[in-house]
């Protein structure tokens, strides 16, 4: 698959400049981490507008856990509004759409007040291609995203598949080349250079087949996903929008806000508990195993992270919002031994998941407990935070 | 045991499961950064030491700040083994 070239047209190339190499470890996921970039280079504050909102979800049928949805495998990159919009107050997220170039996106004016993130698809490369161009050229870097089973810097090269988001901040087409950087340190991604247009165009319409005991063998076809960022001309990070998201974490996480018609928070999580203690007798097979060793230990550290990014965008709110001095203090204290509770918590899955002792479900539950005492404490002070 | 023998044998362990291979496992170099040991290989490899030794780490010290050197964990399984003795 070589670059499509319009025939007798020039070759050209560009380059951005000065993009954001933003990594912080309690970003959420790859997405996140290069949403981050784009929005700083856009001249935003990752730690606020990219704030998602305080929560905890389970649900007892699939035994999936989540923080703001639930963390459930997808087959496809196609999402709905609904799907897409459950964590961010800043930001809107249309529903996935096939980009057509006759009918280009542009900003929504019912969201003029938001930072618009747009998720594209197109199953023909050279589209993709012209637009990917088109957005360089216009000085945008571009989120894209590629199955890590076709790009070579990354370990999980022709061994592993998966989804991934890099950002692409030049081509040069005289060469077949992208720049491009991913520095997503959580899945040991640390690139910063060029790659063949060949390879990461490939990478781009991969099926990603995928293969695990809780779903069996599926595949997500990426079909040259990638993303846009604009803001909307009446953008601005406001008092009250910074407070909106502490109210919503405190109705989410009190159960009295549902999600995706789902009541979450605090009794969740006593109901997530209770259903652990409750496999004590079972027969840890391939699936439980699994359950334990990837997927629970997978979700609780995305909690343990949500829990610090929470933190970090308090202490980025308490230069904008008054809220007293002792209450910040802590929050911060409570949402830190929450944060190193789920990181144990995701620890002790991982080791009932090699070590099959029902004994440290156990430990786990307890660990469970101490999270919900801490966020209990955080729920009244975001209240007092909110007033 | 001695204390050397329990940081030869844990030194060992690390540098079978190591994913940045090395010669020598250093007792103070950080096992994240020098040896790419991240979460998931530390479990794994704190579920065998406990094998190795007889021994249960407590929940609360599974984590890389807690054990961020191989010198954290042969201190850790040293005291571990001298209590079980008195």
């Amino acid at each position: 698959m070589s670059a499509p070239y319009e025939v007798g047209a020039a070759k050209s190339k560009r380059s951005i400049p000065d993009v954001p190499r933003y990594f912080v470890p309690h970003v959420g996921d790859c997405f996140a981490n290069a949403y981050g970039a784009v929005a700083k280079h856009m001249g935003l504050n990752p730690e606020l507008v990219l704030a998602d909102y305080l929560c905890f979800m389970y649900d007892e049928q699939t035994e999936y856990i989540g923080i703001n949805f639930l963390g459930r495998y997808s087959t496809s990159v196609e999402f709905t509004e609904e799907e897409l919009n459950s964590s961010m107050e800043f930001a809107y997220l249309p529903p996935t759409a096939i980009y057509l170039e006759q009918n280009k996106p542009g900003l929504l004016p019912e969201y003029k007040d938001r930072l618009q993130i747009r998720l594209l698809i197109q199953d023909d490369p050279a589209i993709a291609y012209r637009r990917t161009k088109e957005l360089l050229d216009a000085g945008r870097p571009v989120i894209a995203v590629v199955d890590l089973h076709g790009v070579s810097y990354h370990r999980a090269f022709k061994r592993e598949h998966g989804i991934h988001a890099v950002v692409l901040t030049g081509y040069d087409e005289e060469n077949q080349i992208y720049e491009l950087f991913d520095k997503y340190k959580l899945s040991s991604s640390d690139f910063d250079g060029t790659l063949p247009m060949e390879e990461i165009m490939q990478a781009r319409s991969a099926l990603c087949l995928q293969n695990n005991p809780i779903t069996g063998p599926f595949s997500r076809p990426v079909r040259n996903l990638w993303m846009e960022l604009e803001v909307g001309e009446e953008f601005r990070v406001t008092e009250e929008r910074i407070r909106a998201i502490i109210r919503q974490s405190s109705l989410r996480m009190k159960g009295l806000q549902p999600v995706h018609g789902r009541v979450c928070g605090l009794e969740r999580l006593e109901a997530f508990r209770q259903s652990l203690l409750d496999k004590k007798e079972i027969v840890f097979d391939e699936l439980e195993v699994y359950r334990f060793r990837t997927y629970y230990n997978r979700s609780m550290k995305g909690l343990s992270r949500q829990r610090k990014r929470f933190q970090a965008f308090i202490q980025e709110a308490s230069a904008l919002i008054s809220i007293p001095g002792d209450v910040c203090a802590e929050l911060n204290e409570e949402l830190e031994a929450s944060a190193m509770r789920w990181d144990i918590a995701a620890n002790l899955s991982l080791k009932l998941g090699i070590a099959r002792k029902p004994a440290i479900l156990d430990e786990l539950c307890e660990q469970l407990r101490f999270i919900r005492e801490a966020e209990t404490k955080v729920v009244g002070y975001l209240d007092r935070c909110a007033e | 045991m001695t204390k050397e023998e329990i940081e030869l044998k844990i030194c060992e362990m690390i540098k079978e499961r190591a994913p940045i291979p090395s010669d020598t496992i250093r007792l103070d170099e950080d096992l994240r950064e020098n040896y790419g040991v991240d979460s998931l290989v530390l479990v794994e490899l704190l579920v065998e030491i406990e094998c190795a030794f007889d021994i249960t780490f407590d929940s609360s010290s599974l984590t890389n700040e807690f054990f961020s050197t191989a010198g954290t964990i042969a201190d850790y399984v040293y005291q571990r083994l001298a209590a079980a003795i008195l």
